[in-house]
């Protein structure tokens, strides 16, 4: 039997991440994959990125992992979001051509020192004395091992539903998995069965994009900090819009929907809801936005995003007809929805290891989650985790005001969810201080730290944090007025009767980065003046933000033992107890945030802890 | 950590009453309220400083000790201020504390404090236990007694504004290509319209005082206007001596009566003139002192010469009270303006009737009032927090939505609500997003 020190079940985003991952850290690793085709697929939409998922994807980066420099090499376009709406919801978004990024990553996957990649089902997770010990595959091979990353996303006794048609499947048409659910049972896991979709594909060639608006990216930074500002061929993408036609097409056939006539069962997010849901919910509104975005450079299929469904074949193919420049439309695949198997996060700690089962770690679908990039960074903490374990060494836990990561997971282990989590910058409360421009000032240290992110990476965010710390000494500076009447113009003001400094001018709303490059008598690239102009323009939100951090920061820092027995505190109300016994928080801090626990709770809490 | 202030003695009328600051701007605020009346320039570590505390509506003498931090209960900078007791100046010194930016502390938040410095010992453990169940249960008690009001009526009203405003503006952030299409709030209107709301709260807040408490009303005019008989006259009793001789009344006199169910504290004042007489002069100080104090200002005219001072009483709510009108004919009372004798009691009625309705009409606006510190505290964070989104509104939406979101959290302390679920939730049934 050979022996691993982690074995990752699963090839997607998460699987890849959490096998790089443990690899780059030393370990000996295994990627058990379905089929080979598989690794690091984008079933769904072939985009990365996007409001707080792109978030996400710098801080995967910072920290040492792969997603962001893949996604580089194999951009159909790139796109900032949000740009007049602050630095704290600034967002990358790029379109991905699907083929080539699956390629590059199966490349790197390859070619990693201590990484194996065998495409077997694993069907088995063996625990010896409460421990994970090995995994063994459908075809009867055994492999031992340390630790265990279960990354199995939607594949768990997946099913795919058209219409009245429920076929066992994968995604796209790849293998399901259909053993390993009845280990994880037999284990004592929570179990529980979500639903998610996508829409159709449609012939390139059979369109009018004429009749459609195009929509180009722009020029701006690329996810990873390590990444040149290379150059690739954009492909567009298209906008059109649904109609009253389209509307009436799908209500007359609402009943052959599997979500209204309860062939699915599954729990569906509510971000991604299929046409049928928006139609139904949404009556008054006239139109719904389709965007039109291509598979690949040059792919014969376009993805229609917005339309996602699971009706009929038929009524699918005369609903997309309605749309302006579908009139033709020829299908490459029918959209689908499908149902998985996937596990209640509540049943894991922070470091993602499973409560029920010692060194079983778990990342992405399968803890409920939804996204690449969400799958992705959980697959990165578990692999850092279950290599940690091998070495018995403290686990790696974001806090909530050190990356979206820290808040994704939080969320999912602390507060549960009840549908496909998606990232949301409505859900980071200390969103100003997480942005995308500081991921690397954030996190790069902790990735180095642990051995992840690499010499070269850290050296560039230390000459980035004292260029920054540089512009922000000659802040106090004034600019003389014969240079800076000109930027005064252009904004609209009158120059303040006392010559400005340079941090004044920056403060203006109206002002950017690129209006004050000229004042700095010194070289420095956009991305630093960026982040220093962005720490002077929002220096009173981020102290004020800092200050309730510290707040929070001293729960946190309270651990509660692991072997605290809630029932034994009287004091505790009842469900207080029963929320704290069965999420079991590591510290105040994430006690305070389960649903049901008062800050009443927490100062008993606190005095019970003082006690023992 | 913010600084949180209580009311540490027992409630109830005692002969002091102790207030107590605790947190990094204990010293600061106690600073903006306290002057030393002592040859003390400075704050000095455990020293018991003399001075004033300012309450803005009143003052009152008494001593200050600064509790560094290390050498205090909670192991922060700490303030505690020793006044004469009475829940009338507790409560106002615990609101004037807030006012100046401490926050309400919570049940158990000072023993909370002192067990995260590291301050607390394990015999103070036991006892505490039980302090903070029995809060959190008159706490949960008034939450319960909350429910169905229209307080909170009234505040899940305006948390449901901030709601519908915090999601539409957070759908636009995280859906910025399918929210083009949607029309969204001005926000300066929106933002305007919920501070005005709270503002209204605000303002029974005062109302609910005045049942706890009651009414101040104090009467003010020149010397021997007769404003010690009519005091009599609505105490129905000979309370305040009477004299023809002007400045017979040198301090200020208090008593209170029950009228149609609302109490009446009356004060009596020592004319308002200039005297060399020393005792004269401080009764002048102490009226207004009263005066700073006052609901209502009673201002007593004799319309017998009709000489009027013409004294202002800014931000005050004056009544102008014609005394003796047996002597000289009566008049219709007027707005805010009664004609009556104490002589012979005639229309002193009217009056009362005057300074009850001056009740009625703030509590009619909501039926119900609020009364409780923790809420009143609640609301004023709201308040700022508004003013502050208010005030940054040119900058970015992001930094706004911090604002906002702090609103909502403050207020959302009263009925249990938090932003971040909330908003969530409310984009998804609000706004067809996703894709």
């Amino acid at each position: 039997m050979d022996n691993f020190d982690v074995i990752v079940i699963g090839g997607g985003h998460a699987g890849v991440e959490a096998s790089l991952a443990s690899a780059r850290l030393g370990k000996k690793t295994l990627m058990l994959c379905l089929e080979y085709g598989t690794v690091s697929l984008m079933p769904c939409n072939p985009a990365i990125g996007g409001t707080a998922k792109g978030h996400l994807v710098r801080e995967i980066d910072a920290l040492g992992g792969q997603m962001g420099l893949s996604a580089d090499k194999a951009l159909l376009q790139i796109k900032m979001l949000n740009m007049a709406k602050g630095p704290a919801v600034y967002s990358l978004r790029g379109q991905e051509d699907k083929n080539l990024y699956h390629g590059i990553m199966l490349d790197i996957v390859n070619n990693q020192e201590n990484l194996t990649v065998i495409d077997k089902e694993a069907s088995k997770i063996v625990v010896e004395n409460g421990a994970v010990s090995g995994v063994e595959t459908k075809d009867g091979s055994k492999f031992g091992c340390k630790c265990a990353v279960l990354a199995t996303g939607v594949y768990l006794h997946g099913a795919l539903i058209i219409g009245d048609y429920v076929k066992s499947s994968g995604p796209s048409g790849f293998l399901p998995a259909t053993e390993l659910t009845a280990s994880l049972l037999e284990l004592g896991l929570p179990i529980r069965r979500f639903k998610t979709g996508t829409p159709a594909r449609i012939y390139r060639d059979s369109l009018d994009f004429s009749k459609m608006e195009i929509q180009h990216g722009d020029d701006c930074d690329r996810f990873s900090f390590m990444s040149e500002h290379n150059i690739f061929e954009e492909e567009p993408c298209y906008l059109t819009y649904t109609n009253p036609e389209t509307h009436r097409i799908i209500l007359d056939n609402i009943d052959r929907s599997p979500l209204y006539n309860g062939t699915i069962s599954g729990v569906g997010p509510r971000y991604c809801p299929s046409i049928e849901t928006k139609v139904e919910r949404f009556k008054d509104k006239e139109r719904h936005q389709i965007f039109v975005e291509p598979e690949g450079l040059h792919s014969d299929e376009m993805y229609i995003q917005g339309m996602s469904s699971s009706l009929p074949h038929d009524v699918q193919e005369k609903m997309y007809r309605t749309l302006p420049g579908f009139e033709n439309c020829r299908f490459a695949k029918y959209a689908y929805a499908i149902e998985y198997d996937c596990i209640d996060p509540l049943s894991l700690y922070p470091s993602l290891e499973s409560k029920v089962v010692k060194n079983l770690y778990s990342a992405g679908q399968v803890n409920g989650s939804s996204g690449y990039e969400e799958a992705a960074a959980q697959g990165l903490i578990a692999g850092i985790n279950a290599a940690r374990r091998t070495d018995n060494k403290e686990p790696l836990i974001l806090g909530r005001d050190q990356a979206y990561i820290g808040v994704l997971i939080d969320d999912l282990v602390t507060k549960g969810t009840n549908e496909p989590y998606r990232m949301m910058t409505a859900r980071a409360e200390h969103r100003i201080m997480l942005r995308q421009d500081n991921a690397d000032t954030r996190l790069t240290p902790i990735g180095y730290e642990i051995g992840l992110a690499t010499e070269e990476r850290y050296n560039r965010m230390l000459e980035k944090k004292a260029m920054i710390k540089k512009i922000l000494n000659f802040a106090d500076t004034t600019v003389p007025r014969e240079k800076v009447a000109g930027l005064f113009e252009k904004i609209g003001e009158e120059i303040p009767q006392k010559t400005p400094t340079f941090r004044d001018i920056c403060r203006r709303p109206a002002v950017n980065y690129k209006d004050v490059m000229e004042f700095v008598p010194f070289e420095c690239s956009g991305e630093e003046l960026n982040a220093a102009v962005i720490e002077m323009k929002y220096e009173g939100y981020l102290s004020k933000e800092e200050a309730a951090i510290n707040e929070q920061k001293r729960l946190e820092s309270k651990t509660i033992p692991a072997d605290i027995d809630y029932a034994s505190i009287k004091a505790l109300r009842i469900e207080a107890r029963q929320k704290l016994a069965e999420i079991r928080p590591l510290n105040l801090g994430q006690a305070s945030r389960i649903s049901g626990v008062s800050p009443a709770d927490i100062a008993v809490l606190i005095v019970a802890l003082r006690q023992n | 950590m913010s600084t949180i202030a209580a009311i540490s003695s027992p409630i109830g009328t005692g002969g002091i009453g102790i207030v107590r600051v605790s947190g990094q701007d204990a010293l600061k605020i106690a600073d903006a309220i306290f002057v030393f009346k002592s040859e003390d320039k400075n704050w000095q570590p455990l020293h018991m400083h003399f001075g004033t505390f300012n309450a803005g509506d009143f003052s009152d003498m008494g001593y200050a000790v600064y509790f560094p931090a290390g050498k205090s209960f909670t192991g922060e900078d700490t303030v505690e201020f020793y006044l004469h007791g009475g829940a009338r100046i507790m409560k106002g010194a615990l609101e004037t504390l807030i006012s100046k930016g401490a926050v309400l502390a919570k049940g158990g938040e000072f023993t909370k404090r002192a067990f995260l410095n590291g301050r607390m010992t394990l015999a103070d453990a036991e006892g505490v236990i039980d302090m903070i169940n029995a809060e959190s249960a008159s706490a949960l008690n008034a939450a319960y007694r909350l429910m169905d009001g229209e307080v909170s009526k009234n505040i899940n009203a305006i948390l449901e504004r901030l709601e519908n405003l915090i999601a539409t503006l957070e759908a636009t952030l995280d859906y910025p290509d399918e929210m083009e299409d949607e029309i969204l709030p001005v926000l300066p209107d929106e933002i305007d319209c919920a501070i005005d709301s709270v503002e209204k709260l605000l303002a029974t807040a005062k109302c609910g005082k005045i049942a706890k408490y009651g009414l101040n009303v104090v009467l003010t005019g020149r010397t021997n206007a007769g404003k010690s008989s009519l005091m009599n006259a609505m105490l129905k009793t000979d309370r305040a001596i009477v004299t023809p001789i002007a400045g017979t009344t040198r301090d200020t006199i208090e008593d209170s009566l029950e009228y149609k169910g609302i109490k009446i504290n009356l004060v009596d004042t020592a004319g308002l003139r200039s005297s060399d007489d020393i005792v004269e002069q401080q009764g002048i100080e102490r009226a207004k002192k009263a005066i700073n104090g006052a609901d209502i200002i009673l201002h007593v005219i004799s319309a017998e010469d009709g000489v009027n001072d013409d004294v202002e009483y800014p931000g005050k709510l004056v009544y102008t009270v014609y005394n003796k009108c047996d002597l000289s004919g009566y008049k219709d009372n007027d707005n805010n303006v009664y004609y009556l004798s104490a002589k012979t009691g005639d229309g002193v009625d009217s009056l009362l009737d005057g300074i009850a309705s001056m009740y009625e009409i703030s509590a009619s606006g909501s039926g119900e009032i609020i009364t409780s510190e923790r809420h009143i505290s609640a609301l004023y964070e709201t308040k700022n927090a508004l003013l502050s989104a208010k005030s940054g509104i040119n900058g970015t939406i992001d930094c706004t939505l911090i604002d906002l979101r702090k609103a909502y959290d403050s207020l959302g302390e009263i009925t249990g609500k938090t932003a971040t679920e909330d908003v969530v939730d409310s984009i998804f049934r609000k706004f067809c997003v996703g894709k």
